[in-house]
C-alpha cells in the first residue's frame, strides 16, 4: 500500500491504495424468477407463521381484556393464567455440553481485541463513493473508486491484530450528475483520477487537522481490503439483494400484507416461584 | 419529598438478558428478560424494583413512532422483606416482534396519573392501588352491580345493595355509583343551581357533577326523577 498526499485548490488529499486482486464470487447468483419464488415462499411462511403465532395467543387461558383502539389498529391485551415454571428436561444436560464446547480461550483471546463501533454515512455516483465519519473530533470524509453500495445493508465485523470494528454503513445510490461542481468549490473525482485497475481512495482533509492520523483511517482500510478480498461474493451478494427487494415490492403490491392487531398475553410475576426459579 | 419520573428507560423484547435488580439500582433496574424453557407460553419478563409507596405504572409501544399507551399493569411498592422494596412486575407474550416499554412512577400523591380513573369506576387510581384492587379493570365479585372498587373504597366492603341509601339522599347506592356521587355524603346541600316551573316548584337541581330533573303532577307532586 502506497501513500500519496495531493494538494490541490484549497484542500488537500491522501490518496491510498489498496492493491487490486479482486476475488472470485462464492455466492452463487440467483435468476429473477428464482427470487420471485423464494420471496412468495417466504412470504406465505411468514403469514402462516404469524397467523399460527396469533392462534396460540389467542387460545391461552385468558381471564380478561383490555383493547385499546390506536385507530389504525387495535392493542389487544390478555391477562391470562399465571404460568408455573417447568423444568425442562436435559437443561442440565445441555448447559453442561455447553460448558464442555466452550473454548475458553478462544473466548478471551477475542475479548482481549478492543471493541469499537464505526458509522459512516456515503452516496455512490458513477461506481465512485463518497464516504464520510467522524472519528475523535474531526470529520472526515473520502472518495474511494470501491463501490459501497455492495456494504449497503450489510452489518460485517472488520479486525486487525488489536481492534475489532463492527461497521455501520448507510449507503445511497446518488444520481450520475456531473462529478465537478466548480461553482460550489466542491472537488469531486472522476474515474480518471483513480488508476484503472487499482482500488484507491482519496481523504479530504478537514480544515481543523494538521496531520491526518492514519488510525483514524484503519477502519475504512479494512474496508476496502475486505472489499479487495471478496468483491466477487458482496457484488453477487448485493445483486442477489437487489433481485430480492425488487421480488418482494412486486409481491406485496399484489399481495399487500393485512393490518394486524398487537395482541400482548401477560400475567403478574409469581414472586415465590421466581425465588425459586432463579436460585 | 415526592418525586415524580416519566419516561425512565425502554426495554425491548429482542433484548434478552439475566438481571437481578436490587434496591440500589438506576432507572428501577427494568429489565427485560426471557426463559422460554421455564416459561413456553409467556417466556418474557418485564420487572423493575419497586420502592416502598412508590406508585408504578407501565407503558408500551409496538413501534417507537406510534403513541405510547398503558399496559394493563399497575402496582403500588411494597416495603418487601427488609423493608427496601421489592421485584415487580409481569411475564408476557405478543404478536408483535418488537415491543417497548418503559415504566412511569411517583409518589406525588397529586401527579395526573394518579389522580386519573382508567377504568371509569370513579375511584381515582391512586385510591385503587392503595387498596389493591384492578386499576384497568372494573369486578363485579357479588350479585349487586356495583364494581367492587367502588364498594370498597367507600363503604370498605362488598356487603352493600344497589337500593341502600346510607346518607339518606335522593339518590341509592347504585344510582350514585353510576353517577360518580359519594354515597356516604348527602350531596344535596351541595346542588348548585335549581330550575323551577311557572308555578314556582322545583323542576331540577344540578351541580359540577349531576343534573337532576322532577316531573310533576297537576298538584306538584313528583312523579319522576331523572
Amino acid at each position: 500500500m502506497r501513500v500519496l498526499f495531493i494538494s490541490s485548490f484549497a484542500l488537500t488529499f491522501l490518496l491510498s491504495v489498496v492493491n487490486a486482486s479482486l476475488s472470485e464470487a462464492d455466492v452463487r447468483p440467483i435468476s429473477k424468477a428464482e427470487a420471485i419464488a423464494t420471496v412468495q415462499a417466504q412470504e406465505v411462511a411468514k403469514k402462516k407463521a404469524q397467523d399460527e403465532r396469533e392462534a396460540k395467543l389467542l387460545n391461552a387461558r385468558i381471564t380478561g381484556t383490555a383493547i385499546i383502539d390506536m385507530g389504525h389498529k387495535k392493542v389487544i391485551m390478555n391477562r391470562v393464567r399465571p404460568e408455573q415454571a417447568e423444568v425442562a428436561q436435559g437443561s442440565a444436560e445441555a448447559n453442561s455440553q455447553v460448558k464442555a464446547d466452550f473454548d475458553e480461550a478462544a473466548f478471551f483471546s477475542v475479548a482481549t481485541k478492543e471493541q469499537r463501533n464505526f458509522t459512516l454515512s456515503g452516496t455512490v455516483r458513477n461506481g465512485i463513493s463518497e464516504l464520510w465519519w467522524k472519528s475523535g473530533n474531526y470529520d472526515f470524509k473520502i472518495f474511494t473508486n470501491a463501490n459501497f453500495l455492495y456494504f449497503s445493508g450489510v452489518g460485517e465485523n472488520f479486525e486487525d491484530e488489536v481492534t475489532i470494528y463492527s461497521a455501520f454503513p448507510i449507503i445511497v445510490e446518488g444520481s450520475n450528475r456531473p462529478v465537478i461542481e466548480s461553482n460550489s468549490g466542491t472537488w469531486y473525482p472522476t474515474r480518471a483520477d483513480f488508476t484503472k485497475g487499482q482500488l484507491e481512495y482519496y481523504v479530504v482533509k478537514s480544515s481543523g487537522i494538521e496531520e491526518i492520523d492514519t488510525e483514524a483511517l484503519k477502519p475504512i482500510t479494512l474496508m476496502l481490503e475486505y472489499y479487495r478480498d471478496n468483491l466477487g461474493s458482496i457484488k453477487v451478494s448485493y445483486e442477489n439483494a437487489q433481485k430480492m427487494r425488487i421480488a418482494r415490492d412486486a409481491y406485496l403490491e399484489a399481495n399487500p400484507r393485512k393490518k394486524r392487531d398487537v395482541i400482548i398475553n401477560s400475567a403478574p410475576i409469581d414472586k415465590s416461584t421466581r425465588n425459586a426459579t432463579s436460585e | 419529598m415526592n418525586k415524580k419520573i416519566v419516561a425512565l428507560t425502554l426495554g425491548m423484547i429482542s433484548s434478552v438478558g439475566l438481571h437481578a435488580q436490587t434496591a440500589t439500582d438506576e432507572n428501577e433496574g427494568l429489565a427485560i428478560s426471557q426463559d422460554a424453557a421455564a416459561f413456553p407460553t409467556l417466556p418474557f419478563e418485564l420487572t423493575w424494583w419497586a420502592r416502598p409507596n412508590f406508585y408504578y405504572f407501565v407503558l408500551q409501544t409496538s413501534d417507537l413512532t406510534e403513541d405510547w399507551s398503558y399496559h394493563d399493569y399497575a402496582v403500588k411498592g411494597s416495603f418487601g422483606v427488609g423493608g427496601l422494596g421489592d421485584i415487580e412486575g409481569f411475564r408476557f407474550d405478543s404478536s408483535s416482534s418488537k415491543l417497548f416499554f418503559r415504566i412511569e412512577f411517583t409518589d406525588d400523591p397529586s401527579a395526573p396519573v394518579l389522580l386519573a380513573d382508567f377504568d371509569g369506576d370513579f375511584v381515582p387510581n391512586k385510591a385503587e392501588l392503595d387498596l389493591g384492587t384492578d386499576v384497568f379493570n372494573l369486578l363485579f365479585s357479588d350479585p349487586d352491580l356495583m364494581a367492587d372498587e367502588w364498594e370498597l373504597f367507600f363503604f370498605g366492603d362488598l356487603d352493600q345493595v344497589d337500593t341502600g341509601n346510607d346518607d339518606a339522599d335522593y339518590t341509592n347506592n347504585l344510582e350514585e355509583s353510576q353517577l360518580g356521587l359519594d354515597p356516604t355524603v348527602d350531596e344535596r346541600p351541595s346542588a348548585s343551581s335549581y330550575t323551577y316551573d311557572l308555578l314556582g316548584r322545583l323542576t331540577g337541581a344540578s351541580n359540577d357533577v349531576v343534573t337532576v330533573s322532577y316531573t310533576l303532577d297537576a298538584e306538584g307532586n313528583i312523579l319522576t326523577k331523572n
